[in-house]
């Protein structure tokens, strides 16, 4: 099997890969989305701690549970759902809030494990990262899930939706709140 | 300008980056940039607001995909060790069960063709077909140690 054409673009191809659980298709998907993963559960679990541990459960469950993938569709969408239900269980082992809680009104607070400085701060390369680091950590993590998926992964509306298991106008609305709370330090900068 | 106005192409610009506008959206808020100073700079905070999240960079961290196709390597084992137990408890019920049709429906004969007691058939079949058999069969609860243990040790998470 051409491997490398299976990872840029035959979906088919990964999930045929997948479904004879093909430990070759895995490494190159490995190869291929690791880095992509690792920052989707940055924003989600909103720490740099633990995401080591949810990255390798996410491909032993794609590994065990990849015959469920049809290849229909793209496979970082079916890649990130696995993540972030993978992501909610070890907030849930951490007895921290659901991701999903903010939708009964209550508010999502991924409290900081330590005084660390924030994987974003951390991260960030340019001035404008830097101003926004502080924006992005005091989100909700499902906003700053739909702001990587949409703005980085470059997902449709429908693919986040899938993704996050929400109506597009719920991912719009979050979106449209990440977008304000990260523009309001653009316009404070500019202010300046 | 009404402050209805920016609010409504604040809207669209919104709408047009989180990807649910209209071409029309995208057509009404280049024109109406060019001559609303308050909107250009909402547009343009708005994009440099999408251009830094770019800034940030996230890397798997050094030895993490070794380690992750290591437990990958080791959990396909398990699992085609799994499949090989369950493969051969099939067997050993389709046996089992094989044996006991052949004891009770065709011993008896079997024995008057060759000359044998029907007991001794039965012993026979007992001890060379249906006993072990059903012991292979009785391994079956014991499917998940057998699996672990043929791999040398259990989950790695």
């Amino acid at each position: 099997m051409a491997l490398a054409d299976t990872v840029t673009g035959d979906t088919r191809e990964i999930a045929r890969g997948l479904r004879a659980r093909d430990v070759a298709v895995v490494q190159m998907l490995v190869e291929e989305y690791q880095d992509r993963l690792v920052r989707y559960l940055v924003y989600v679990l909103g720490r740099r701690d633990g995401v080591d541990d949810v990255v390798q459960e996410t491909w032993l469950r794609v590994m065990e549970r990849g015959r469920s993938y049809d290849g229909r569709s793209r496979f970082e969408p079916w890649l990130f759902t696995v993540a972030r239900h993978i992501a909610i269980d070890f907030l849930r082992r951490r007895r921290e809030v659901s991701l999903d809680a903010e939708e009964d009104g209550r508010p999502l607070v991924m409290a900081p494990v330590s005084d660390m400085p924030s994987p974003f701060a951390l991260a960030a390369r340019t001035e404008d990262a830097e101003r926004l680091a502080a924006a992005l950590q005091g989100l909700q993590a499902v906003t700053r899930e739909a702001l990587v998926l949409r703005f980085m992964e470059d997902m449709s509306l429908q693919e986040i939706g899938a993704v996050v298991n929400a109506p597009v106008p719920t991912v719009s609305a979050r979106i449209y709140r990440g977008l304000a709370a990260l523009r309001s330090q653009m316009e404070e900068k500019h202010e300046r | 300008m009404s402050a209805e106005r920016h609010e409504d192409f604040e809207q669209r610009i919104d709408r047009s980056l989180a990807g649910a506008g209209t071409l029309e959206d995208e057509r009404l808020v280049e024109e109406h940039v060019r001559s609303c100073s308050a909107c250009a700079e909402y547009l343009s905070a708005s994009r440099r607001a999408v251009a830094g999240l770019k800034g940030f960079s996230f890397e798997a961290g050094v030895g993490l995909n070794a380690r992750v196709m290591a437990a990958v390597r080791e959990r396909a084992e398990q699992m085609e060790a799994r499949r090989r137990w369950v493969r051969l408890s099939v067997v050993a019920l389709v046996l089992t069960v094989l044996g006991t049709v052949v004891d009770l429906q065709v011993g008896r004969w079997a024995a008057g063709f060759f000359g044998l007691p029907s007991i001794a058939v039965h012993h026979g079949l007992m001890a060379l077909w249906i006993a072990p058999s059903f012991g292979l069969l009785l391994l079956f609860p014991m499917l998940p140690l057998l699996s672990a243990k043929a791999n040398g040790k259990g989950r790695s998470i």
